[in-house]
């Protein structure tokens, strides 16, 4: 393990109990300069997760809460004419900070939709012309409920591409959940924690994360994992290269992050499912026999073989 | 841990079964031993199973059952009620009686008091062994067993019928496995002990014993497959004893009815002392009756002879050089003497003048006086012929029409013998150009025809039945009798004169000494052949009955190449050659011969190849089902020896994985050697393959991988591949 970032962890895990995985999905996406979407009910914690990350690193967090009537200047920023000096002065939205919570983003316009996930995937947003690159870090958690169907604009899937992760936070055990009444007894616990990390040292990190080896044995096992679901009977558009690159890039960070200097079929076969299920198309079929993306994934893994020998000695 | 109720019900159950299997190992030691008071053994082995069923402390159960035995003892033997004055001194009486009988080593003196305390206290001790079986080991499958292999045995060399008993022992037998099964099931698993899992599991099995016994003991059996052991083991251990209307083994003078079953008998009747293997030839007979063999009445000269006068047969006699001499022994003095091929003259110590009859060539010592003399021991001189391979392949049937009246008698065959016995002749013998061809093809058509040989499963021909067409289209199987007859019928049937000899098989071989063989002929050694006239070289003898060799000795003198020599040798003769005449041949034939000599041996021999390559498929099946064993350890050998380096760790972690496989820890194709390491593991009860494979991962997964300490990595895979096979 990587003791930078567990430190990181842990000092999350002071606020989320019993989320490890979930924390470290997002480190990994942080690490990865990738986006997460989470997808839950309202109240497990989704917004402390996140905050809880910005604080450890000192990084500057925003929050969008989406709402129909939100217009895209809302996420980007605005001109506005300054009387005193004549011109039209910047302010800018909240997607310019480093860490952005965007808050049921199936609520709002597939505008206002658009203009978010535009800043996430190309890392700058267009006002009136002018290009503005938002600054390393950056990483949005968009969340979305999944029970609410009314008066929601459901992501579509070539959007969903633009998310390296997809998470479900899920339900605390019984004991964790005691354990989070006893935290907050006296207390919000998300107040009482430090940074650990600056964020020049999290784009150190970002940078170190390239350098991870991806054995070529492995890349192919990815690309055939990939190819798979591409093939899958149940499946009506498999993933896409990005997909691909998406699911490299996150096994490095999490190599990284598990403190090795390459990529294992282990570090593959656990993102997979993070990095596939949301950007798989499938078949009503699919929906009638109740079988899930999740599934398919599950199949695929079981199905392909893992490289046991250098891709040379193949 | 505490018993639960469910426990102790199940082990109540168990002990009733015991119970009972129990009671049927008991019922037939009385019954055969005529103990009487069966009901007073059950109820000690009730006491015995109840005492360790309460788990009633050691102490106390030991003198509830010493208790009982005196009881018991004091009730069966003394006479006396048990609360009387006579019951010390009886006790003390026989204490003492018994005591000295045992240090003064007279067993055979031990009351049956004694005999009664002995074995309680054997029942005493299977209980206690019993219920170590089912409360620890929790296996009473080697007792099952061993019970219905008694049962099975007393039934079948006892008068007690085990018939039902048997039915019994099985079904507690299987229902008491079943249950000790899941017993053993659920502690391996950690399945709930709950009693109503258990009985899930235990109801089904039961039903299923009890439907399986119903439906075997319903449907349709057949019948034994084997004959009855029990004749043919008592002949071996000596213990023969002849049945009502079944015949023993032996020589006799009737065989007007041939067929039915016989005994053996190992009674010994004389010993040779001999450098060859002889048949031993009594008589010959030349009328048969459909049912039997009897005496023409032809009117045939008979001679007498004096010691050591040459004596003149039918029989040809070889060179005067290969003159031998036989010494024999008879255990049972006999009034005619007892012949090999080649005889030339007989020497008794005393004087006796040998009365040979032509027509049956039977010679019976007699006395100048012209009664019977029984002889007990005389010499034989004799010089063993050799029959011309040339001259046979000259017997032109042709010649056989040429023969004199004289022969008239050796062609006879009753008017009722069905047609087809000289069809199956014709048949077997078209296309054979000589006489002896004629004659082999009908004595080989035996062995290569599916008859079998059996002493006592042969059958008595019915009313108007042939006993040759009985044997040779509806049994097939038989003895000598059977076999001689059947070949002699068939011979006569298509024009070749045949006689029918009695005499002995050569018996079992003894010592040996100085290249004279004893051999030890008994009753069981009588026997009948053939003797068949092949014109141009006079009678021999011919040997058509399954598993029995002849002894006739051919010289192979048609070409003097010695390739082709041997090969009619071996189509004609090769499973009747001798083993003497084979050692003679090897001599001779110097040893270039040697290697042919062996080859010929094993062609002669196909059992030693069908035994060879037996031995070696056996051998290959063990290395197979081995292999898991003596594969790793070679691997380990030769991996010590390589230097350590990554190609040696790869090929090493290679072999560990195959190693692996073999012992059923396969890794499936997605799986990655992390999550197949860490099954490993936990399967083996190791951390070792986990380092083992962190590893080899950064062997082929990193871009350039970091030393490592290889000694330490052998240790590891070595103690992997070592709990492989452990």
């Amino acid at each position: 393990m990587n003791t930078q970032i567990q430190a990181v962890l842990e000092n999350i895990e002071k606020v989320m109990i019993g989320k490890r995985g979930i924390a470290e999905l997002c480190v990994v996406a942080l690490l990865s300069k990738g986006h997460v979407l989470l997808e839950d009910v309202p109240g497990v914690g989704k917004t402390m997760m996140v905050r809880a990350l910005a604080k450890s690193f000192d990084a500057q967090f925003k929050r969008i809460q989406f709402t129909p009537d939100l217009l895209p200047s809302d996420v980007v920023g605005v001109s506005i004419y300054n009387p005193k000096t004549m011109e039209f002065e910047f302010r800018p939205g909240p997607i310019m900070g480093d860490i952005v919570l965007a808050d049921e983003i199936n609520r709002t316009s597939p505008k206002t939709q658009s203009a978010l996930l535009e800043g996430m995937e190309e890392a700058s947003v267009t006002i009136d012309g002018n290009t503005l690159k938002i600054a390393q870090p950056f990483f949005v958690m968009a969340t979305q409920n999944p029970i609410e169907y009314e008066g929601t604009y459901p992501l579509p899937e070539a959007q969903l591409d633009r998310f390296l992760l997809k998470i479900r936070m899920g339900y605390p055990t019984k004991e964790q959940e005691v354990e989070i009444l006893r935290r907050a007894e006296n207390g919000a616990p998300i107040e009482k924690i430090q940074a650990v990390l600056s964020v020049t040292q999290l784009v150190e990190l970002q940078e170190l994360v390239l350098g991870v080896y991806v054995e070529d044995s492995v890349k192919n096992y990815m690309v055939e994992l990939a190819l798979q679901t591409r093939q899958d009977s149940y499946v009506y558009l498999g993933v896409s290269p990005r997909a691909s690159i998406a699911l490299m890039k996150a096994s490095q960070a999490y190599a990284f992050m598990k403190g090795r200097s390459y990529v294992t079929p282990d570090d593959v076969q656990y993102l997979v499912p993070f990095v596939f299920s949301h950007r798989l198309m499938l078949k009503p079929d699919a929906r009638y026999d109740g079988v899930t993306a999740e599934e398919i994934i599950e199949r695929i893994i079981a199905k392909v073989p893992v490289p046991t020998k250098r891709f040379a000695e193949q | 841990m505490k018993k639960s109720f469910g426990d102790f019900i199940e082990l109540t159950i168990a002990y009733i079964i015991i119970f009972f299997i129990l009671r049927e190992w008991l019922v037939p030691v009385m019954e055969l031993t005529n103990t009487g008071l069966l009901h007073l053994f059950l109820v000690f082995i009730g006491l015995s199973l109840a005492l360790s069923l309460f788990e009633v402390r050691p102490l106390l159960s030991g003198i509830v059952k010493i208790g009982y035995i005196l009881w018991f003892v004091v009730f069966a033997y003394s006479g006396n009620p048990v609360f009387s004055s006579e019951t010390m001194p009886f006790i003390f009486s026989e204490m003492k009686w018994n005591v000295t009988a045992i240090f003064s080593g007279d067993f055979g003196e031990v009351s049956d008091t004694f005999r009664t305390v002995l074995f309680l206290a054997l029942i005493w001790m299977l209980v206690y062994l019993i219920h170590h079986w089912i409360t620890v080991r929790m296996n009473i499958f080697y007792f099952f067993a061993l019970t219905v292999f008694f049962i099975a045995t007393l039934d079948t060399f006892s008068d007690y019928d085990g018939s039902v008993a048997i039915v019994k022992v099985v079904v507690l037998g299987l229902v008491m496995t079943g249950v000790l099964f899941v017993k053993r099931l659920l502690m391996k698993s950690d399945a709930s002990h709950d009693l109503l899992s258990k009985w899930k599991m235990l109801v089904p099995m039961v039903v299923m014993v009890v439907m399986v016994s119903l439906i075997a003991l319903f449907l349709p059996k057949a019948g034994p497959t084997w004959a009855d052991p029990v004749p043919f083991i008592k002949s071996v251990t000596g213990q023969g004893e002849s049945g009502v209307g079944e015949k023993t083994a032996g020589y006799g003078e009737d065989d007007s009815q041939l067929g039915g079953p016989f005994n053996g008998d190992n009674t010994l009747v004389f010993t040779a002392s001999s450098r060859d293997r002889h048949y031993w030839r009594i008589e010959t007979k030349d009328l048969y009756t459909s049912k039997g063999w009897v005496q023409s009445n032809a009117k045939v000269s008979a001679d007498s002879y004096l010691n050591n006068e040459f004596i003149q047969t039918t029989l040809q006699v070889g060179k005067p050089e290969n003159e031998q001499q036989i010494d024999m022994d008879l255990a049972i003095p006999l009034p005619f003497l007892i012949q090999t091929y080649g005889l030339k003259s007989v020497e008794a110590n005393e004087e006796t003048v040998y009365f040979k009859s032509n027509q049956t060539e039977k010679i019976l010592t007699k006395q100048y006086t012209g009664e019977d003399k029984a002889l007990l021991s005389y010499t034989l001189t004799y010089s063993e012929p050799e029959y011309s391979m040339q001259q046979l392949r000259m017997s032109d049937p042709s010649m056989l029409e040429t023969l004199n009246s004289s022969y008239d008698r050796f062609l006879q065959l009753p008017n009722s013998l069905p047609r087809r016995v000289q069809d199956l002749a014709i048949e077997l013998t078209e296309g054979k150009e000589t006489v002896y061809e004629k004659i082999k093809a009908i004595e080989g058509y035996f062995a290569r025809s599916g008859f079998a040989y059996d002493k006592r499963a042969a059958a008595i021909p019915g009313e108007g039945q042939d006993f040759v067409d009985q044997f040779l289209f509806d049994t097939k199987i038989g003895y000598c009798d059977h076999f001689s007859t059947s070949m002699i019928v068939m011979l006569r049937s298509i024009g070749i004169p045949a006689r029918w000899v009695k005499g002995f098989a050569p018996g079992n071989t003894g010592s040996q000494s100085d290249g004279v063989r004893e051999y030890r002929v008994t009753n069981d050694n009588a026997h009948s052949w053939v003797e068949a006239y092949v014109p141009g070289t006079g009678w021999m003898e011919f040997e058509p009955t399954i598993g029995f060799s002849g002894t006739v000795n051919i010289d192979y003198d048609l070409e003097l190449d010695t390739d082709l020599q041997e090969e009619p040798a071996q189509q004609e003769q090769a499973p009747k050659k001798p083993k003497a005449e084979q050692d003679t041949k090897k001599a001779t034939s110097g040893s270039s011969l040697n290697f042919k000599a062996v080859w010929t041996w094993l062609k002669e021999h196909p059992y030693v190849w069908v035994g060879f390559i037996l031995l070696v498929v056996i051998v290959l099946i063990i290395l197979f089902v081995q292999r898991k064993k003596w594969i790793p350890k070679m691997h380990v050998r030769s991996y010590r020896k390589k230097e350590a380096d990554w190609s040696t760790f790869d090929s090493s972690y290679h072999v560990l994985t195959k190693q692996l496989s073999r012992i059923g820890l396969r890794r499936k194709d997605g799986e990655t050697l992390r999550a197949f390491a860490e099954r490993v593991d936990a399967a083996l009860e190791t951390e070792e393959m986990k380092k083992l494979t962190s590893v080899y991962e950064q062997h082929i997964y990193s871009k350039q991988p970091q030393d490592v300490d290889f000694a330490k990595l052998k240790e590891s895979w070595e103690y992997l591949i070592n709990r492989t096979i452990g």
